[in-house]
């Protein structure tokens, strides 16, 4: 069997062997990853749905592989909950994470299971400093990142560097309301235990205002703002109500 | 390395199980299918009722019209309580469902349903092995055989019957009731013709159901308790007919009993739980109801179909046979059906098999409730089909 493509970039070899574990932890749907893979279903409808809106996909295809033309990159990618998914629909997917942890269980599990995924451990910075990534990527899509960037604007121009002129940008992330910061309260779970104490500061949490103020900033016009909602069965539905989760869209003014 | 997982395994080798795999066949997940090892294989003589909706899956799934004989049409369901009237003149069957188009069921001999399903299907036959371990870590599920043999997958799928070893292996529980009933199953020839219709009479030993095979041959589930099912099998088979002309009546003229009779121990439960990480229950696995509705294999139907629509929108999105949001919406769409279905039949068992007395009465009242509208309706809608649960494949349509 040959060895999927993948990119450790500054990882050794020791540390994939060692995050091996780790890997479980990140896809074991009962662990401390539960709520994420919760959230993943309607997160992968939504980055569908924005690109087929752009008119990158068609809506109507019946091919097992609908993305299957898309250069996607796939920014703070953790264990790579959306990045395989969406390789599995055919995109040729670019994933990043500053943790290594994370990078390097992302490699094992897609190594397990056969799938090809360019996974970097980088900062998005960083790989729009390599030459060739400008203006590179179809579908660029954030999710649950955007609240743990230090400058929002800097994140946006970083986008813009790297997506193609008719590319998509799909961002997933709370809102900072009153309901956001009770939810993140009582989901105490979803806080403690998906991300180190004080990762999630609730001043950094984003209103879609300040979202589409930063990107209009570099010339991409957020267009959809679109709330998820909790359902009675413990998954999520699409809705008008942003002010706890959402999803954000937009592409070259 | 490890060979890559499975994206299914599938667990069982009944009508659930090879349904199943027909379903799978199309879904365009990679799956493996375990059947069961094999045993004495027992003849059977019995029938499955099919409701309308289940027809209509069938036939999209190309069974239908390759059974080498056709299904029978029940028009008319006649239910009464106690044994047939004594005095000329009175009334029997008090209670009568009518339905022209569609039928109100189909019965079928499983061992036609059993070759129609093995005509069509062109997936990968059964190995036949004894899983003895299962194990879910991260996102892989772990099967062992006997022999020591590892099966990894995503998802299991477990139809092995309602004493499924799947289900204990991985602690879901059974919560068995006790109705110390067996039924006695056998073939049956009648002087008179059945005319498309289901009867049934709630004895005070449990229920007595013929339904009709053809114009005037049908099959028997006779429920008692078990020490007099024992007793009259072992009497043979004249003594069944006679026993059952008795209790029957003079309806369809003389009865006679065409085949061996079988006995059946009854042992109906509630599974709380249908699913857990990397795993689904499906049919008498999931569900272990007692036969007097007839809507074991309905439920089962009804299972398959709901799940070829959970793998449908999950492969849309790219995701593993085996994610969480699979199991969710298996569960949300079967656990109010199931839950509705065992409490019905179980409570309709025990009202009709109290011994006369005031209770008896009170069921008569309950028994007048049941044909009363729109309860009446609702069950006649129940018995038809998808009212609870309305999957793709119940309108016919291939969800892939």
């Amino acid at each position: 069997m040959t060895a999927p493509k993948t990119s450790a970039g500054t990882i050794d070899q020791k540390d994939i062997a060692r995050f091996n574990a780790l890997a479980n932890s990140w896809w074991d749907e009962t662990g401390p990853m539960k709520p994420l893979h919760l959230f993943t279903p309607i997160r992968l409808d939504y980055i569908r749905k924005s690109i087929q809106n752009r008119g990158l996909i068609s809506a109507k295809t019946s091919s097992d592989l609908p993305l299957a033309p898309l250069k996607i990159l796939d920014i703070g990618c953790g264990g790579g909950l959306l990045a395989e998914p969406i390789a599995r629909l055919g995109a040729t997917v670019t994933a990043i994470d500053a943790s290594t942890g994370a990078i390097a269980a992302a490699i094992a599990h897609a190594e397990a299971h056969n799938i090809s995924i360019d996974y970097r451990c980088m900062a998005s910075e960083e790989l729009a400093a390599i030459a060739d990534y400008h203006q590179h990527f179809d579908v660029i899509y954030a999710s649950e990142v955007i609240e743990h960037v230090s400058d929002i604007h800097t994140f946006a121009q970083t986008i813009a560097h790297l997506l193609a002129p008719d590319g998509v940008v799909v961002i997933t992330t709370i809102n900072r309301t009153m309901p956001a910061l009770l939810f993140a309260k009582f989901a105490a779970e979803y806080i403690v235990k998906i991300v180190p104490a004080g990762t999630h500061q609730f001043e950094k949490f984003v209103r879609p205002a300040e979202l589409r103020s930063a990107f209009q900033d570099c010339g991409i016009l957020i267009d959809d703002v679109t709330g998820f909602v909790p359902t009675p069965h413990g998954t999520f539905k699409m809705s008008s109500i942003t002010a706890v989760n959402y999803g954000a869209a937009g592409s070259f003014a | 390395m490890t060979k890559k997982p499975e994206d299914i395994i599938l667990i069982g080798g009944g009508l659930t199980a090879k349904c199943l795999a027909l379903m799978l066949s199309h879904s365009g997940y990679s799956y493996r299918w375990l059947g069961l090892p094999k045993g004495a294989a027992r003849r059977d003589s019995r029938t499955t009722s099919i409701h309308h909706a289940g027809m209509k899956m069938l036939s999209a799934l190309g069974v239908w019209d390759n059974m080498s004989e056709p299904a029978c049409s029940i028009h008319t369901i006649a239910v009464a309580k106690g044994g047939p009237p004594h005095k000329t003149g009175q009334k029997d069957w008090p209670l009568r469902w009518y339905n022209d188009t569609p039928a109100m069921a189909h019965i079928v001999r499983n061992t036609v349903l059993s070759d129609a399903l093995d005509a069509v299907y062109r997936g990968p036959a059964p190995l036949e092995v004894d899983i003895t371990s299962f194990d879910r870590t991260g996102d892989i599920t772990r099967l062992t055989d006997a022999n020591g043999t590892d099966y990894h997958c995503h998802l299991a799928v477990a139809c092995d019957g309602s004493a499924s070893t799947i289900r204990s292996l991985a602690r879901l529980k059974a919560v068995p009731f006790s109705v110390k009933q067996t039924a006695l199953v056998s073939l049956l020839t009648t002087d008179r013709p059945l005319h498309q219709t289901a009867y049934q009479r709630f004895l005070s030993g449990g229920p007595l159901a013929i339904m009709p095979t053809a114009d005037y041959e049908g099959s028997l589930v006779w429920s008692m308790p078990d020490e007099a099912a024992h007793k009259l099998a072992e009497a043979g088979a004249a003594a069944v007919s006679a026993a059952l002309q008795t209790s029957f009546g003079d309806g369809l003229g003389r009865i006679t009993i065409s085949d061996d009779v079988l006995l059946w121990p009854l042992k109906p439960a509630f599974m709380p739980m249908i699913t857990a990480p990397g795993l689904i229950l499906a049919g008498d696995a999931a569900h272990a109801l007692h036969p007097l509705a007839g809507m074991g294999f309905n439920l089962a139907l009804a299972d398959i179909a709901e799940l070829a629509d959970c793998l449908k929108t999950a492969r849309s999105r790219g995701l593993s046979a085996g994610h969480l949001s699979i199991q969710q919406s298996y569960t949300a769409k079967r656990r109010a059906e199931i839950i509705s279905l065992t409490a019905v039949t179980q409570s309709v068992n025990w009202l009709f098999s109290q011994p006369d007395g005031l209770l008896s009465s009170l069921t008569e009242l309950g028994f007048v409730g049941l044909g009363a509208l729109p309860l009446k309706n609702k069950l006649k809608q129940i018995a038809m089909g998808g009212q609870l649960s309305r999957p793709t494949l119940f309108s016919g349509i291939m969800p892939f």
